[in-house]
């Protein structure tokens, strides 16, 4: 029996995929989508702030691009780990508390923005659509107008498409790779 | 050539149950269809994930009464539901039928080549596999069959069987893993490693020096044949490789070269055990066939009269392949 999914799935564990690029653009238009309905009903900077951190990740790739000698940007996860620790510090004096309906909604909201920001790897990729899928669910605690229930079908679209995008990974294509791939279409 | 081995038939209503279930005797027909009794399906990494995100989701909704939140937790829960369907459509109806198996020396690597076709729909990503096998992954066009290439380490001489094929597929979206499994009875025959540094060929009947240059003036062209990697140089058809009409080997007819010449077991020297004997053997067959010496062979429980041609080389390398690993002469 040595092809239980189980076990199989051990083994991806200890080395999962990286994503390559067209993965991380799925993924960071996923947290948009899933950001925006939510981001009026928070207070100003947290919603600038969780934004940022989005578009810090896509002006990082966007370097890496137009350089492709130099090494990947990289952050390292301990600053992530400050980033984090700051910024519920920052929800809990916006707020006054921190355990509560919604300040934890806005930590979420910056979390996921953080989370984005260290994205390596396929398994951070699913750990993200599963943090986005539950983010789309947050704007209904303030409203459940018509106007929200819209406003969400865009996630919900990309949602499908990144995971689509997920399970097209292939073991380490190099980024010449997969523009090659984009370019071939889905047959490659 | 495939040596495909004899099919193993299941007693047992247990033994049957386990073979319905995890297909570990070499059982199947010359070609299989995959059918809904064959594939399984469960969630992958991705799709527990997804479940475990919507269970969380249904709570938030029925917790805090949002009728939207249950829409939107339905409706993914539908796009799990709707990817459990089309993975299993992803694997059903492909027909995977045995091709071949290679013959290789003990230390090379072994190949085993399956055919698999989609019927009318292009299958995505499907990875096959077997124990010791890396994983070959492969999309299946609409209306075309594909060859799958299954390759192995082959560390000790004798049948070498593919064992219990995975074919198996994640897509589409990642969340299921739909697989199935094939077991069919293909083998390959392992020969005995050739000895390195052999020593030259036994001398033969006729009193020929064994040294003696391979292909004599008294050797008869008899014809062409395909090259195969490790054909002498001097024995290339090079006019033809000249022409661009490709690389042939040219074959001599046996009387020539030398002589026939006996390769016996019992004449080795006592020092040498079982596997050396079979090694030094191997080494001489192929040594023969360079040569294009005709050669009988003898080892105990079983002898080769005196021939020459590829189905003589190849007979004698998979008596020494098959020779029992624990019988003394």
């Amino acid at each position: 029996m040595t092809a239980l999914p189980g076990r199989a799935g051990r083994r991806a564990r200890s080395a999962s995929p990286l994503l390559d690029t067209t993965q991380v653009r799925w993924l960071g238009a996923l947290i948009v989508c899933a950001q925006l309905p939510q981001a009026p009903h928070l207070p100003l900077w947290i919603a600038a702030f969780g934004l940022l951190l989005v578009g810090l990740r896509f002006a990082l790739l966007r370097r890496d691009r137009l350089r492709p000698d130099t090494p990947p940007a990289r952050i390292p996860s301990w600053t992530l780990v400050l980033f984090a620790v700051a910024s519920a510090l920052a929800v809990r004096s916006s707020f006054g508390y921190l355990l509560g309906r919604d300040p934890s909604v806005a930590f979420l909201f910056i979390l996921v923005g953080i989370k984005f920001l260290e994205t390596r790897t396929v398994r951070d990729g699913t750990l993200l659509v599963a943090l986005a899928s539950f983010l789309l669910v947050t704007p209904f605690f303030r409203s459940q107008s018509p106007f929200a229930a819209f406003a969400a079908l865009p996630a919900l679209l990309v949602l499908g498409a990144t995971l689509d995008a997920l399970a097209r990974a292939h073991p380490g294509p190099p980024p010449c790779a997969a523009r090659s791939r984009r370019s071939g279409g889905p047959a490659c | 050539m495939p040596s495909v081995a004899t099919r193993v038939p299941v007693a047992g209503t247990w033994a049957r149950a386990r073979q319905r279930f995890f297909r570990l005797a070499p059982a199947d027909e010359s070609s299989v269809v995959l059918r809904h009794s064959r594939i399984y399906i469960l969630p992958s990494r991705r799709g527990w994930a997804m479940i475990a995100t919507l269970a969380i989701m249904l709570l938030t909704s029925l917790n805090y009464g949002l009728s939207l939140g249950f829409a939107i937790t339905f409706l993914l829960a539908g796009l799990v539901a709707a990817t459990l369907l089309h993975a299993f459509r992803n694997l059903a109806g492909i027909e995977i039928r045995p091709l071949a198996a290679s013959e290789t020396f003990a230390g090379g690597r072994i190949a085993f080549t399956l055919s698999a076709s989609g019927g009318e729909r292009t299958r995505e990503a499907i990875e096959v596999r077997s124990a010791g096998t890396a994983v070959a992954v492969a999309d299946l066009p609409a209306g075309s069959a594909a060859t799958l290439r299954l390759e192995r380490a082959a560390p000790s001489r004798g049948l070498l069987a593919l064992g219990r094929v995975t074919l198996s597929s994640t897509q589409p979206m990642g969340l299921w893993r739909a697989w199935s499994y094939v077991h069919f009875p293909l083998a390959g025959i392992v020969y005995p490693e050739p000895e390195p540094g052999a020593p030259p060929l036994p001398r033969g009947a006729h009193g020929h020096d064994a040294s003696a240059p391979g292909m004599g003036e008294e050797s008869e062209f008899s014809g062409l044949r395909d090259y195969q990697p490790g054909d002498a140089p001097q024995r290339v058809a090079w006019k033809a490789v000249a022409r661009g009409a490709g690389w042939y080997t040219k074959e001599f007819d046996g009387s020539g070269g030398g002589g026939p010449i006996s390769l016996d077991w019992a004449a080795l020297p006592a020092a040498l055990d079982t596997e050396k004997r079979l090694s030094r053997l191997t080494a001489w067959v192929l040594a023969a066939e360079r040569a294009a010496r005709p050669f009988a062979l003898r080892i105990p429980g079983a002898a080769l009269p005196v021939a020459a041609d590829r189905d003589h080389r190849r007979a004698a390398l998979t008596l020494l392949a098959m020779f029992p690993a624990e019988r003394r002469p």
